[in-house]
């Protein structure tokens, strides 16, 4: 025996990497450039995981964003978006929790109930918010197509510099 | 913090005038320009982009956990060259080529000791360079004035092997080689093989956090920054969305906000966990496998949604199986169980309290802290005493009781000794009847007298001989309190008086005794003293306010055996004080040195030469090789008494 095994956990780096394919499916489906710049996020977030680097994590997640956000700009329908942006954001979070889990606890150790808690936790929080914005979306957005958006805009920038504010 | 409250009270009230809008059309008839929305869509994207450097420069942040499955790594004799060298010659040179100096010193030592030389001409042949077939050795010692070249001072610096270092290498083994040591065993690596360096950095880690998550049981709450950016993807979104006048792109910011906002909890209240553990069986035998459960238990009102626990393993035992981690989320009220299994070490190991780590449910907040059960929990390993076989290297004194010691003296015993002339008042059945027979003299038979011996087993402990040549294994002291035990048993058996010490250690004295609560006594002692129990690692002091204690304490006839890998000259000096004093020394020393790398090899010759110069001055020594055991080694040593 030498050493303990503190690589990332299995089921975290799983459910990590098959929500990102999910973002890849989501967005990649209707756009070129996400499925290219998604495509290369997922091989991101699979290294990732597989050598515990929380900077390639995350560099993957982002342009599994940016895949999403072109997706949108392409025109893609808003379901796809909300689905992509939440898969986006699981694969961040679970990749992050499997490392920090390895990290602490080890391969070896029993940590599936946290890792699945943590992520349909996140998934929760995705899913409702994924829900108002769509229901917004449903209520008619586009006959008001400055105004909603800016409130929605200055509301998200106050709301982001708080919590900068507060070290978030 | 008002400020961030501010933002966040008007970007609520934005929110809801937004949505307001959105649910009644014409409510504000805000005639927003194109451009504006351009400059806030710009606003946005900077603004992302800023949270992302941010996120650059400032890590996550999550607590590091003790390795408690195993035990430190041992350290092996002449892991330091500096200390190796400097127990050969202590002078502080001032100057920056110390070490060539010393590396001099050595080699005329051991030119002197092993080819017969005297001390000119071993210079003499280390100036000319004849005094070993390596060139490299041989160059190196020769000239002793030049300095290092200033590249091999900065590859020193930036870690790779320059000449220097190959020169110093080359000569330890050359040293090694004339004093006899056999260094093919090597591997052919010039320096401590690469598994050897990262396992030992592996290992000193480990002790690191092993000390650091018992001392410090106060608890401690950080934010772990797990979702620090997030903010990034709403402003991105927001950006590009109003850029390109996508309302869907806007709403995926949305989600964007949605997990900013649950990660923003801040705090994390105590949780409330009891723990329980149990051993099985809490009094095992060497080597037995002990089956731990430990059940941790929510006591509390909410749901613990993220807790992460370490056991408390004890330092010196290693998990042979099943993990002592624990990840799970706990309902109010339930409870989680891990199961896994130590082997049993000799001594009394005490359980620390458990590294306990709780997160919020988003994992933004950790809180760490020590969970202890009620009542301490331990595994208490004696090992029964084993007597050897094998005569025990006991010198000859003899005390007035009966006993197994061949003594030098005639009298009554079992064996012939010698024939003398009779004596008025000899008893009737010691003449020799069938010379009287034969010549008419009348003599007496003698035979040899057994008496029994006072002992008094000395273990070394000190941190030079808390040492071994794997860093998985056993250490000499661990060897060494082992050996005491079976001699401790066997000269018990052989009706001695029998006691022990630990060097340094004045608390650990179990004065010459004999019977079966004597016995039973020092089985525990050897068992479970601290200052012998395994994994703790033993402060270095110079041990001669103790010699003094000893001395004060031991009767006057006692003899001594000092259990010794004889790693430090000062265990030497005591040995030689002993005996010096009236005390028959023996020396058992386990033989823990490594002939990997150069400073092993200089480690191996001086504890050959420390050998040498006990075995001259009449103190008998055990050199007992580490693959051997001990009814072996006492075996193969042939007595000069």
């Amino acid at each position: 025996m030498t050493g303990i095994d503190r690589s990332p956990t299995r089921t975290g780096s799983a459910l990590a990497v098959l929500a990102a394919l999910v973002a890849l499916a989501a967005a990649g489906a209707v756009s070129w450039i996400a499925l290219a710049v998604g495509g290369v996020g997922v091989g991101l977030v699979l290294a990732g995981v597989a050598l515990a680097r929380h900077d390639a994590v995350s560099t993957g997640a982002a342009a599994l964003f940016v895949g999403v956000l072109a997706a949108g700009v392409q025109g893609a329908p808003v379901t796809a978006l909300l689905v992509g942006a939440v898969a986006t954001v699981l694969a961040w979070d679970s990749a992050g929790t499997a490392i920090d889990l390895g990290a602490q606890l080890g391969r070896s150790a029993t940590t599936a109930r946290i890792e699945l808690v943590h992520a349909g936790g996140t998934a929760l929080v995705g899913g409702l918010a994924a829900a108002i914005g769509w229901s917004i979306y449903q209520l008619g957005l586009g006959s008001q197509p400055l105004t909603v958006p800016v409130f929605l805009l200055v509301a998200a920038l106050c709301l982001a510099g708080a919590l900068a504010a507060r070290g978030g | 913090m008002s400020r961030g409250r501010l933002l966040a009270a008007v970007g609520l009230v934005a929110f809801a005038v937004g949505v307001g809008a959105l649910a009644a059309p014409g409510l504000f008839g805000l005639g927003v320009q194109r451009y504006a929305v351009v400059a806030i869509g710009l606003l946005a994207a900077a603004a992302a982009i800023r949270v992302v450097q941010g996120r650059r420069h400032s890590p996550r942040r999550r607590a590091e956990t003790a390795t408690p499955e195993e035990p430190p790594a041992v350290a092996s004799p002449g892991e330091e060259l500096d200390a190796v060298l400097a127990a050969f010659d202590p002078t502080h040179y001032g100057t920056a080529d110390r070490r060539r100096k010393q590396l001099r010193r050595v080699a005329t030592e051991v030119l002197t000791r092993y080819r017969g030389d005297n001390e000119a001409t071993a210079r003499e042949a280390i100036e000319r360079g004849t005094w070993t077939d390596d060139p490299v050795a041989a160059e190196f010692l020769a000239d002793e004035r030049s300095r290092l070249p200033l590249t091999d001072r900065l590859r020193t610096r930036l870690g790779g092997q320059s000449a220097y270092w190959q020169g110093i290498e080359r000569t330890a083994r050359a040293i090694a080689e004339t004093a006899g040591v056999d260094t093919d065993d090597r591997d052919g690596s010039p320096l401590p093989g690469l598994d050897r360096v990262v396992g030992s950095l592996d290992g000193r880690d480990a002790g690191l956090d092993r000390a650091s998550a018992v001392a410090d049981p106060t608890p401690t709450t950080r934010s772990t920054g797990h979702w620090r950016g997030i903010s990034a993807a709403a402003l991105a979104a927001l950006g590009v969305g109003v850029l390109a006048e996508r309302a869907g792109v806007v709403l995926v910011a949305v989600v964007g906000i949605a997990y900013a906002a649950a990660a923003r909890q801040r705090t994390l209240s105590a949780p409330t966990l009891s723990v329980e553990r149990t051993v099985e069986p809490a009094d095992p035998e060497p080597d037995e496998p002990v089956t731990v459960t430990l059940t941790v238990t929510n006591e509390g009102k909410r749901p613990v949604w993220d807790l992460r626990l370490v056991d408390g393993v004890p330092p010196a035992l290693s998990v042979v199986e099943g993990s002592p981690r624990l990840g799970t989320a706990l309902w109010p009220g339930a409870s989680a169980t891990v199961t896994y299994e130590v082997a049993a070490e000799r001594g009394r190991h005490e359980f620390g309290p458990s590294q306990v780590l709780v997160r919020t449910l988003s994992g933004s907040v950790e809180r760490e802290q020590a969970v202890e059960p009620a009542t301490t929990t331990e595994i208490t390993c004696v090992p029964p005493l084993r007597p050897i076989d094998e005569p025990v290297p006991l010198r000859r004194q003899p005390t007035r009781h009966t006993g197994r010691v061949e003594t030098a003296t005639g009298g009554e015993g079992v064996e012939f000794f010698a024939t003398r002339a009779y004596r008025s008042g000899d008893p009737l059945s010691r003449i020799d009847w069938n010379r009287h027979a034969r010549t008419g003299e009348l003599a007496t038979l003698e035979f040899r007298e057994e008496r029994s011996a006072t002992v008094v087993l000395v273990i070394d402990r000190d941190e030079a001989a808390a040492v071994g040549p794997s860093q998985r294994g056993q250490t000499a002291v661990q060897r060494s309190v082992d050996a005491a035990s079976r001699l401790f048993a066997t000269l018990l058996d052989d009706g001695n008086r029998v006691g022990i010490a630990a060097l340094g250690a004045r608390d650990c004295w179990l004065a010459p005794g004999a019977g079966d609560a004597h016995r039973v006594r020092g089985r525990e002692l050897l068992a479970t003293h601290p200052a012998l129990a395994p994994g703790e690692t033993p402060e270095s002091v110079l041990p001669f306010g103790w010699l003094a204690a000893l001395r004060s304490q031991l009767p006057g006839d006692a003899q001594v055996v000092l259990f010794s890998p004889l790693c430090s000259p000062a265990v030497a000096t005591v040995a030689r004080q002993l005996d010096a004093g009236g005390h028959l020394v023996t020396v058992v020393s386990p033989d823990p040195t490594t002939t990997a790398s150069g400073a092993g090899q200089l480690a191996t010759v001086a504890r050959r030469f420390r050998i040498a110069d006990l075995r001259a001055a009449g103190i008998p020594v055990v050199d007992w090789p580490w693959a051997q055991s001990l009814p072996v080694a006492l075996a193969r040593t042939r007595w000069s008494q």
